[in-house]
């Protein structure tokens, strides 16, 4: 069996007495997309910033490749690649200039640097605006820089911090091509996110964060399963209900709840039961506007798992 | 319309007021500044002359008048009257060649010496006292306040001797000096000086009376003035170099604590995030600030030291070894310091606040804006502990003194270690650098890993 790229056991970090992480325990395989799902505050960029060296943590173990990681050496930073979630790039100076810099702080020879930057200006999609300052892109623009900026030394592990957050589709899903090369190319990637959609489509293996928390490890499929398969069956009624609590009462095998203004229910095999559904609210004068059938996914694992959904 | 401009204005003062930095930079900022410069005018005016002059006396003529006159000068409070040299452990008498010695190493910047004059024989009781002020370019304003003393000195140790002297000289000469018309010429005499020595000490407002003072003085004594200068050296306008020293090290604090805030801005930003997490140290990155903002510094500096020369004439480049050392100094010296803002600075309004408050008071006890002459001891002391008060010392060295770098750097002649550190500024303000560099990366260590 190999060595996991990762292995973390027991990290925990306090601010000024507030637990940020709490026993966080996981393991990333070698050449693996790991996605870390969580909402705001979960402690997703707290523990990248202690991944990548630049918060100490107050005690657990770090494991690199089976190496233990204590204090952040230059070695080690070299095999790092980290997307922050901040654009970390200097405003007034070109997307080329911007690469450059950080290329030689990378130590990569001018002429590997040159042939690197045209590589990596290539897939992000800006070479043809390499000379504008940076100042002058757009926030998907940058984002897109900003990741070429950390894997212009083609790391072998990846760390990327919510690194779509308040972009285009089309900036997206070139970041999204971009992800999925660099791990066809060999690199191991963590990737955050609290769009279930993104971890979804990118990682094999998820971990569920909240509240500095570990809720949930495994594969997308290993995940759904601990819903236990039920569907989530979201009801629009036709007029306003003056007796929420006889509804959730006609309900209450089906694990009902009212939320944004439609009646939610939770049940295995969903889609067969929606005119016994439609039926039981007949009888109790509500008549039906809309029905949607939705089946399980990270959302209702998310929400299962923690009673909340993932962006409360 | 109203309405909502008060609206809007309540929003203004309620985030005006939760910003600590601007509350300071608005209230306490003042309030400290006025205090500061409260205390060097009140110094200044003040009749308890808090504020002293290190005077050399040389009595070269040694008879009753020009003992007379050093009491005098003694009685002045703002004096402090030195007869002897005493650096090389033993009490020396001074001499003309050594007080200009000591004026010429920086050790003195005045000296008074009551020449030795023949009398004229034909009359000798009408000898005019020659008094000699020599002085320290450097030290305009002390020579200013120094020239002005001694008359009064003159006037209040031998002035109202002379002429009641001189009259009776002349009536002795005559014949007629017991007789009552000499006996009446002697009393008034003796009252005009009486009614001379009262307004004098301000108890007379007769405008006329001090007009007639001031000329009878001028006429009394014949008094010299002679700078102390390296004859290697062009001088240039000794006023405007001292005040150019002054303000280029004050406008190189206020740049560089400015510039300093561009640490701040990649903390804001988080340029600073994505540098930690760069293959380097931290020490590097606070490095490689430091030597930005030195290089600007530099650049700027030199600017701000080609023009005083150019246009106030000030042979501000004519010592270049030790302009150089200098400048350096400072600029790595103003540089360290900058970072400490930079460093403790959580916002712009804090980074204004702090030096709004520190480099005006810096520039105020370290003599970028008034002379250090002018101030009370207590803050001549505080003055040591300033970037200004050294950087200015150093360029008046390298400017007036022709001192090389090794004396700006501990290798001058000294007979003490206070003495080796007063007269190493380049020195002084390396180790500032030092200093205020290792506070600056352990403030930035411990706000990076909080």
């Amino acid at each position: 069996m190999s060595v996991p790229a990762l292995r973390i056991r027991d990290l925990t970090k306090s601010f000024n007495g507030l637990t940020a992480l709490d026993s966080v325990s996981f393991e990333v395989a070698d050449g693996e997309t790991f996605g870390l799902l969580g909402p705001n505050g979960a402690g997703k960029s707290t523990l990248i910033n202690i991944l990548s060296g630049v918060l100490p943590y107050d005690s657990g173990h770090i494991e690199y490749y089976g190496v233990e990681h204590r204090e952040p050496t230059v070695e080690f930073k070299l095999t790092m690649g980290v997307i922050p979630q901040e654009i970390n790039l200097y405003e007034k100076l070109s997307a080329r200039e911007n690469l450059e810099f950080y290329g030689r702080l990378y130590g990569l020879d001018e002429s590997i640097l040159k042939s690197e930057i045209n590589e990596k200006l290539e897939m992000v999609g800006l070479t043809d605006r390499q000379n504008d300052r940076i100042g002058t892109y757009s926030g998907g623009m940058k984002r897109r820089i900003n990741i070429a900026a950390s894997i212009l030394h083609s790391p072998k592990f990846i760390m990327m911090d919510e690194p779509t957050v308040g972009i285009d589709p089309q900036s997206r899903n070139l970041i999204f091509e971009v992800i999925e090369k660099l791990n066809e190319e060999g690199s191991t990637i963590i990737y955050t996110s609290h769009y279930m959609e993104e971890v979804e489509r990118l990682c094999r293996n998820i971990a569920i964060l909240d509240h500095g928390k570990v809720v949930a490890v495994g594969t997308r499929a290993e995940l759904i399963a601990l819903t236990e398969g039920r569907d989530t069956i979201e009801i629009e009624l036709l007029n306003e209900t003056e007796e929420p609590d006889s509804v959730l009462k006609t309900f209450e095998d089906m694990d009902p709840s009212f939320g944004e203004g439609s009646l939610q229910l939770r049940t295995v095999e969903g889609s067969r039961k929606v005119s016994e559904i439609v039926g039981r609210l007949a009888n109790i004068n509500h008549p039906v506007k809309s029905i949607t059938v939705r089946e399980p996914n990270l959302e209702n694992v998310f929400l299962h798992l923690t009673g909340k959904e993932l962006r409360d | 319309m109203l309405k909502k401009a008060l609206i809007l204005a309540g929003k203004d003062i309620r985030l005006m007021y939760r910003d600590r930095g601007a509350v300071f930079g608005s209230y306490i900022a003042p309030i400290f500044i006025i205090i500061i410069f409260g205390i060097i005018y009140s110094g200044m005016s003040s009749d308890d002359n808090e504020w002293s002059i290190d005077l050399l006396v040389i009595d070269e003529k040694k008879n009753e008048r020009s003992e007379a006159f050093i009491a005098a000068l003694t009685d002045e409070d703002v004096f402090e009257i030195m007869t002897t040299d005493d650096s090389s452990g033993e009490e020396i008498p001074l001499t003309r060649d050594s007080a200009w010695e000591l004026i010429l190493e920086g050790d003195a910047q005045l000296a008074v010496i009551y020449e030795a004059t023949e009398a004229n024989p034909d009359f000798p009781v009408l000898e005019r006292p020659v008094i000699t002020l020599l002085y320290d370019p450097a030290s305009d304003m002390e020579r200013q306040v120094t020239a002005g003393l001694i008359q009064r000195a003159v006037f209040m140790g031998i002035g109202t001797d002379l002429p009641v002297e001189s009259m009776d000289w002349v009536l002795d000469e005559l014949g007629v000096s017991d007789t009552p018309t000499g006996q009446l010429l002697t009393e008034h005499m003796q009252e005009w000086m009486q009614y001379m020595e009262d307004e004098d000490a301000g108890e007379s407002d007769d405008d006329t009376s001090a007009a007639g003072m001031d000329m009878m003085m001028e006429n009394m004594i014949d008094l010299r003035t002679e700078e102390v200068v390296n004859p290697d050296v062009q001088m240039g306008n000794p006023f405007m170099a001292n005040s150019s020293a002054g303000i280029i090290v004050m406008f190189l604090l206020f740049s560089v604590s400015y510039a300093a805030a561009t640490l701040l801005k990649e903390k804001q930003e988080g340029t600073i995030k994505r540098l930690l997490m760069a293959p380097i140290t931290v020490d590097s990155i606070i490095f490689g600030k430091f030597l930005s903002i030195g290089f600007n510094s530099l650049c700027q500096l030199t600017v701000m030291l080609v023009l005083a020369s150019i246009v106030f004439k000030v042979h501000m480049l004519g010592n270049l070894p030790t302009i150089i050392i200098i400048s350096l100094a400072t600029v790595a010296a103003v540089t360290a310091f900058g970072m400490i803002i930079a460093a403790l600075a959580k916002s712009y309004d804090q980074i204004n606040a702090a030096v709004t408050v520190i480099v005006l008071t810096m520039s105020a006890v370290g003599g970028s804006m008034f002379p250090r002459i002018l101030m009370p001891e207590w803050m001549k002391t505080l003055g040591f502990f300033t970037i200004n008060g050294w950087a200015i010392d150093g360029y008046l060295d390298a400017i007036y003194r022709f001192k090389g770098p090794g004396s700006v750097l501990g290798y001058g002649e000294a007979s003490n270690l206070c003495e080796v550190v007063r007269n190493s500024e380049a020195l002084v303000l390396v180790l500032f650098a030092v200093i205020c560099g290792w506070i600056a990366a352990r403030i930035f260590r411990r706000r990076l890993a909080s």
